[in-house]
Protein backbone atom coordinates (compact mmCIF):
# COMPACT_ATOMS: atom_id res chain seq x y z
CA UNK A 1 0.00 0.00 0.00
CA UNK A 2 1.71 3.51 -0.73
CA UNK A 3 1.66 5.91 1.33
CA UNK A 4 -0.82 8.61 1.84
CA UNK A 5 0.04 11.50 2.99
CA UNK A 6 -2.06 14.04 5.20
CA UNK A 7 -2.97 17.66 4.25
CA UNK A 8 -1.19 18.92 7.38
CA UNK A 9 2.42 18.09 7.64
CA UNK A 10 4.65 19.72 10.30
CA UNK A 11 8.67 19.66 9.76
CA UNK A 12 10.13 17.48 12.69
CA UNK A 13 11.05 20.20 14.87
CA UNK A 14 10.88 17.74 17.67
CA UNK A 15 13.87 15.90 16.24
CA UNK A 16 16.14 17.24 19.26
CA UNK A 17 13.63 14.67 21.36
CA UNK A 18 14.68 11.74 19.28
CA UNK A 19 11.92 11.59 17.41
CA UNK A 20 13.24 10.26 14.08
CA UNK A 21 11.54 11.51 10.39
CA UNK A 22 11.78 14.33 7.92
CA UNK A 23 7.78 15.13 9.41
CA UNK A 24 6.02 14.97 12.67
CA UNK A 25 4.62 11.90 13.26
CA UNK A 26 0.94 11.98 11.29
CA UNK A 27 -1.03 11.25 14.36
CA UNK A 28 0.25 13.89 16.58
CA UNK A 29 -0.14 16.16 13.98
CA UNK A 30 -3.67 15.52 13.84
CA UNK A 31 -3.81 15.12 17.25
CA UNK A 32 -2.87 18.91 17.64
CA UNK A 33 -5.28 19.80 15.02
CA UNK A 34 -8.09 17.96 17.17
CA UNK A 35 -6.62 20.37 20.00
CA UNK A 36 -6.54 23.20 17.88
CA UNK A 37 -10.24 22.54 16.58
CA UNK A 38 -11.54 21.90 20.39
CA UNK A 39 -9.81 25.04 21.68
CA UNK A 40 -10.98 27.41 19.26
CA UNK A 41 -14.84 25.76 19.61
CA UNK A 42 -14.76 26.58 23.33
CA UNK A 43 -13.35 29.91 22.95
CA UNK A 44 -15.91 31.25 20.82
CA UNK A 45 -18.54 29.81 22.50
CA UNK A 46 -17.49 30.89 26.05
CA UNK A 47 -16.22 34.36 24.17
CA UNK A 48 -18.78 36.33 25.93
CA UNK A 49 -21.48 34.03 28.19
CA UNK A 50 -24.80 35.43 27.73
CA UNK A 51 -28.06 34.36 29.95
CA UNK A 52 -29.69 33.79 26.28
CA UNK A 53 -27.15 32.08 24.88
CA UNK A 54 -26.20 32.86 21.30
CA UNK A 55 -25.85 29.83 18.74
CA UNK A 56 -22.63 28.79 19.49
CA UNK A 57 -22.65 28.87 23.32
CA UNK A 58 -26.20 26.88 23.02
CA UNK A 59 -24.83 24.17 21.19
CA UNK A 60 -21.75 24.12 23.48
CA UNK A 61 -23.85 24.11 26.45
CA UNK A 62 -26.26 20.71 24.95
CA UNK A 63 -22.99 19.03 24.43
CA UNK A 64 -21.60 19.92 28.12
CA UNK A 65 -24.85 19.14 29.71
CA UNK A 66 -25.26 15.55 27.84
CA UNK A 67 -22.37 14.69 29.16
CA UNK A 68 -23.56 16.02 33.03
CA UNK A 69 -26.16 13.95 32.90
CA UNK A 70 -24.80 11.30 31.72
CA UNK A 71 -22.24 11.37 34.08
CA UNK A 72 -25.32 11.78 36.88
CA UNK A 73 -26.88 9.00 35.77
CA UNK A 74 -24.28 6.15 35.40
CA UNK A 75 -22.26 7.51 38.88
CA UNK A 76 -24.46 9.45 40.92
CA UNK A 77 -25.22 13.42 42.33
CA UNK A 78 -21.63 13.40 42.31
CA UNK A 79 -20.62 12.73 38.92
CA UNK A 80 -20.52 16.42 37.73
CA UNK A 81 -17.08 15.76 39.34
CA UNK A 82 -15.42 13.70 36.53
CA UNK A 83 -16.97 16.15 34.11
CA UNK A 84 -13.77 17.34 32.95
CA UNK A 85 -11.76 13.79 32.29
CA UNK A 86 -15.21 12.30 30.80
CA UNK A 87 -15.82 15.28 28.58
CA UNK A 88 -12.82 16.04 27.65
CA UNK A 89 -11.64 12.96 26.34
CA UNK A 90 -15.02 12.19 24.83
CA UNK A 91 -15.17 15.25 22.73
CA UNK A 92 -11.41 15.01 21.80
CA UNK A 93 -12.17 10.80 20.45
CA UNK A 94 -15.27 12.48 18.74
CA UNK A 95 -13.68 15.10 16.89
CA UNK A 96 -10.69 12.47 15.97
CA UNK A 97 -12.94 10.13 15.56
CA UNK A 98 -14.83 12.28 12.72
CA UNK A 99 -12.18 13.77 11.49
CA UNK A 100 -11.19 10.35 9.19
CA UNK A 101 -14.23 11.08 7.32
CA UNK A 102 -12.60 14.15 5.86
CA UNK A 103 -10.59 12.87 2.62
CA UNK A 104 -6.90 13.75 2.99
CA UNK A 105 -7.03 13.58 7.03
CA UNK A 106 -6.43 10.96 9.49
CA UNK A 107 -8.10 10.17 12.62
CA UNK A 108 -5.36 10.46 15.02
CA UNK A 109 -7.19 7.80 17.00
CA UNK A 110 -5.93 5.11 14.09
CA UNK A 111 -2.79 4.88 15.86
CA UNK A 112 -2.38 3.04 18.95
CA UNK A 113 -0.21 5.10 20.87
CA UNK A 114 -2.91 7.52 21.03
CA UNK A 115 -5.51 5.47 21.98
CA UNK A 116 -3.08 4.13 24.99
CA UNK A 117 -2.66 7.86 26.09
CA UNK A 118 -5.84 8.19 26.52
CA UNK A 119 -6.72 4.75 28.12
CA UNK A 120 -3.85 4.90 30.89
CA UNK A 121 -4.94 8.94 31.65
CA UNK A 122 -7.93 6.78 32.87
CA UNK A 123 -6.60 4.16 33.96
CA UNK A 124 -4.59 6.40 36.09
CA UNK A 125 -7.45 8.53 37.05
CA UNK A 126 -9.91 5.78 37.95
CA UNK A 127 -7.91 4.58 40.66
CA UNK A 128 -6.70 8.09 41.83
CA UNK A 129 -10.39 8.71 42.44
CA UNK A 130 -11.06 5.79 44.27
CA UNK A 131 -7.73 6.27 46.61
CA UNK A 132 -9.07 9.47 46.97
CA UNK A 133 -13.01 8.62 47.98
CA UNK A 134 -11.80 5.60 49.77
CA UNK A 135 -7.95 6.26 51.04
CA UNK A 136 -5.58 4.00 49.95
CA UNK A 137 -5.88 0.79 52.29
CA UNK A 138 -9.94 1.12 52.08
CA UNK A 139 -9.34 0.91 48.08
CA UNK A 140 -6.57 -1.99 48.05
CA UNK A 141 -8.91 -3.91 50.38
CA UNK A 142 -11.23 -3.89 47.85
CA UNK A 143 -8.43 -5.92 45.63
CA UNK A 144 -8.31 -8.55 48.03
CA UNK A 145 -12.03 -9.84 48.25
CA UNK A 146 -14.46 -10.63 51.02
CA UNK A 147 -12.89 -13.60 52.42
CA UNK A 148 -9.18 -13.10 54.27
CA UNK A 149 -7.85 -16.29 53.64
CA UNK A 150 -8.13 -16.06 49.70
CA UNK A 151 -6.67 -12.84 49.68
CA UNK A 152 -2.89 -14.07 48.13
CA UNK A 153 -5.21 -15.33 45.60
CA UNK A 154 -7.79 -12.44 45.17
CA UNK A 155 -4.88 -9.91 44.90
CA UNK A 156 -3.17 -10.79 41.50
CA UNK A 157 -6.48 -11.98 40.43
CA UNK A 158 -7.92 -8.62 40.82
CA UNK A 159 -4.65 -6.24 39.64
CA UNK A 160 -4.27 -8.34 36.68
CA UNK A 161 -8.12 -7.75 35.53
CA UNK A 162 -8.02 -3.99 36.46
CA UNK A 163 -4.41 -3.81 34.08
CA UNK A 164 -6.28 -5.45 31.26
CA UNK A 165 -9.14 -2.75 31.39
CA UNK A 166 -6.63 0.35 29.89
CA UNK A 167 -5.35 -2.61 27.20
CA UNK A 168 -8.81 -3.30 25.94
CA UNK A 169 -10.02 0.83 26.16
CA UNK A 170 -7.24 1.32 24.19
CA UNK A 171 -7.11 -1.62 21.61
CA UNK A 172 -10.71 -1.76 20.89
CA UNK A 173 -10.54 1.86 19.88
CA UNK A 174 -7.53 1.73 17.92
CA UNK A 175 -8.75 -1.08 16.36
CA UNK A 176 -12.15 -0.60 15.04
CA UNK A 177 -11.32 3.73 13.81
CA UNK A 178 -7.89 1.34 12.32
CA UNK A 179 -9.73 -1.16 10.65
CA UNK A 180 -12.58 1.63 9.75
CA UNK A 181 -9.59 3.80 8.18
CA UNK A 182 -8.20 1.04 6.05
CA UNK A 183 -10.82 -0.50 4.54
CA UNK A 184 -11.79 3.53 3.39
CA UNK A 185 -7.64 3.90 1.99
CA UNK A 186 -8.15 0.54 -0.19
CA UNK A 187 -11.38 1.27 -1.48
CA UNK A 188 -10.26 4.98 -2.95
CA UNK A 189 -6.95 3.65 -4.24
CA UNK A 190 -9.62 0.99 -6.60
CA UNK A 191 -11.11 4.52 -7.08
CA UNK A 192 -10.84 4.29 -10.61
CA UNK A 193 -13.38 1.10 -10.50
CA UNK A 194 -16.04 3.40 -10.06
CA UNK A 195 -17.92 0.85 -8.22
CA UNK A 196 -15.64 1.05 -5.11
CA UNK A 197 -16.66 4.78 -5.29
CA UNK A 198 -20.20 3.94 -5.09
CA UNK A 199 -19.15 1.32 -2.29
CA UNK A 200 -17.55 4.39 -0.43
CA UNK A 201 -20.25 7.18 -0.89
CA UNK A 202 -23.23 4.67 0.04
CA UNK A 203 -21.85 2.44 2.74
CA UNK A 204 -18.59 2.99 4.02
CA UNK A 205 -18.80 7.20 4.92
CA UNK A 206 -22.78 6.05 7.15
CA UNK A 207 -20.94 3.02 8.35
CA UNK A 208 -17.37 5.47 9.64
CA UNK A 209 -19.93 8.18 10.78
CA UNK A 210 -21.63 5.37 12.88
CA UNK A 211 -18.30 3.84 13.86
CA UNK A 212 -16.98 7.16 15.20
CA UNK A 213 -20.09 7.48 17.55
CA UNK A 214 -20.79 4.36 18.91
CA UNK A 215 -16.79 3.75 20.12
CA UNK A 216 -16.65 7.04 21.40
CA UNK A 217 -19.71 6.57 23.69
CA UNK A 218 -18.39 2.41 23.98
CA UNK A 219 -14.60 4.53 25.81
CA UNK A 220 -17.00 6.94 27.16
CA UNK A 221 -19.56 5.11 29.20
CA UNK A 222 -16.47 2.50 30.13
CA UNK A 223 -14.70 5.33 32.04
CA UNK A 224 -18.07 6.00 33.81
CA UNK A 225 -18.21 2.09 34.88
CA UNK A 226 -14.48 2.45 35.72
CA UNK A 227 -15.30 5.28 37.76
CA UNK A 228 -18.07 4.00 39.27
CA UNK A 229 -16.46 0.91 40.01
CA UNK A 230 -13.40 2.73 42.21
CA UNK A 231 -15.61 5.77 43.66
CA UNK A 232 -18.38 3.22 45.58
CA UNK A 233 -17.50 -0.27 45.07
CA UNK A 234 -19.40 -1.35 47.91
CA UNK A 235 -22.96 -0.20 46.15
CA UNK A 236 -21.70 -1.74 42.66
CA UNK A 237 -21.27 -5.34 43.87
CA UNK A 238 -25.47 -5.29 44.34
CA UNK A 239 -26.22 -4.44 40.84
CA UNK B 1 -31.37 10.52 26.93
CA UNK B 2 -33.84 8.86 28.32
CA UNK B 3 -32.93 5.73 31.47
CA UNK B 4 -33.72 2.75 29.09
CA UNK B 5 -31.24 3.94 26.18
CA UNK B 6 -28.62 4.59 28.39
CA UNK B 7 -28.82 1.16 30.09
CA UNK B 8 -28.84 -0.05 26.80
CA UNK B 9 -25.50 1.53 25.74
CA UNK B 10 -23.99 0.86 28.91
CA UNK B 11 -24.64 -2.78 28.66
CA UNK B 12 -23.30 -1.98 24.60
CA UNK B 13 -19.92 -1.14 26.34
CA UNK B 14 -19.99 -3.70 28.55
CA UNK B 15 -20.77 -6.65 26.48
CA UNK B 16 -18.53 -5.57 23.89
CA UNK B 17 -15.30 -5.59 25.79
CA UNK B 18 -15.71 -9.10 27.68
CA UNK B 19 -13.74 -10.93 25.14
CA UNK B 20 -10.94 -8.60 24.54
CA UNK B 21 -10.67 -8.02 28.31
CA UNK B 22 -10.62 -12.18 28.36
CA UNK B 23 -7.95 -12.14 26.49
CA UNK B 24 -5.72 -9.26 27.69
CA UNK B 25 -6.37 -10.33 31.43
CA UNK B 26 -4.33 -14.05 30.22
CA UNK B 27 -1.67 -11.85 28.02
CA UNK B 28 -0.99 -9.61 31.08
CA UNK B 29 -0.53 -12.75 33.50
CA UNK B 30 1.72 -14.34 31.40
CA UNK B 31 3.98 -11.29 30.86
CA UNK B 32 3.92 -10.75 34.26
CA UNK B 33 5.35 -14.17 34.95
CA UNK B 34 7.58 -14.16 32.37
CA UNK B 35 9.46 -10.74 33.90
CA UNK B 36 9.53 -12.22 36.97
CA UNK B 37 11.24 -15.24 35.93
CA UNK B 38 13.40 -13.31 33.98
CA UNK B 39 14.22 -11.07 36.98
CA UNK B 40 14.37 -14.28 39.82
CA UNK B 41 16.06 -16.58 37.32
CA UNK B 42 13.14 -19.13 38.39
CA UNK B 43 11.55 -20.28 35.09
CA UNK B 44 9.48 -21.83 35.04
CA UNK B 45 7.59 -21.34 38.08
CA UNK B 46 6.43 -18.02 37.54
CA UNK B 47 5.08 -18.29 34.45
CA UNK B 48 3.13 -21.33 35.25
CA UNK B 49 1.59 -19.66 37.97
CA UNK B 50 0.45 -16.06 36.49
CA UNK B 51 -0.52 -17.61 33.81
CA UNK B 52 -3.37 -19.81 35.58
CA UNK B 53 -3.64 -16.09 37.90
CA UNK B 54 -4.36 -14.88 34.44
CA UNK B 55 -6.74 -17.16 33.07
CA UNK B 56 -8.49 -16.95 36.45
CA UNK B 57 -8.63 -13.37 36.25
CA UNK B 58 -10.18 -13.86 32.59
CA UNK B 59 -12.86 -15.69 34.02
CA UNK B 60 -13.99 -13.42 36.79
CA UNK B 61 -14.06 -10.31 35.22
CA UNK B 62 -15.92 -12.55 32.03
CA UNK B 63 -18.84 -13.91 35.62
CA UNK B 64 -18.32 -10.54 36.93
CA UNK B 65 -19.52 -8.54 33.78
CA UNK B 66 -22.09 -11.22 32.49
CA UNK B 67 -23.60 -11.19 36.29
CA UNK B 68 -24.14 -7.33 35.62
CA UNK B 69 -24.72 -6.70 32.33
CA UNK B 70 -26.26 -10.06 30.56
CA UNK B 71 -29.85 -9.97 32.15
Amino acid sequence: MEHHPTIFQIPNFLGVLGIPGAWVPEHVTMAWLVMAILVSLSYLATRKLEAVPGPMQNFMEVVVEAFGNLLEQMIGPKGKRYLPLIGTAGLFILVGNLLGSIPGLKPPTANLNTTAALAITVFISYNFFGIREQGIVGYLRHFCGPILWLAPIMFPIEFIGHLARPISLSIRLFGNIFGEESVIIILLSLIWLVIPYGIYLAIMMPLSLFTSIVQTFIFVMLSMVYIAGAVDVGHEEHH
Amino acid sequence: MKNDQVSLWRQLAGLSSLGITFAASIAIGSAIGILLDRWLQTSPWFTILFFLFGVAAGFATLLKDLKRWGR
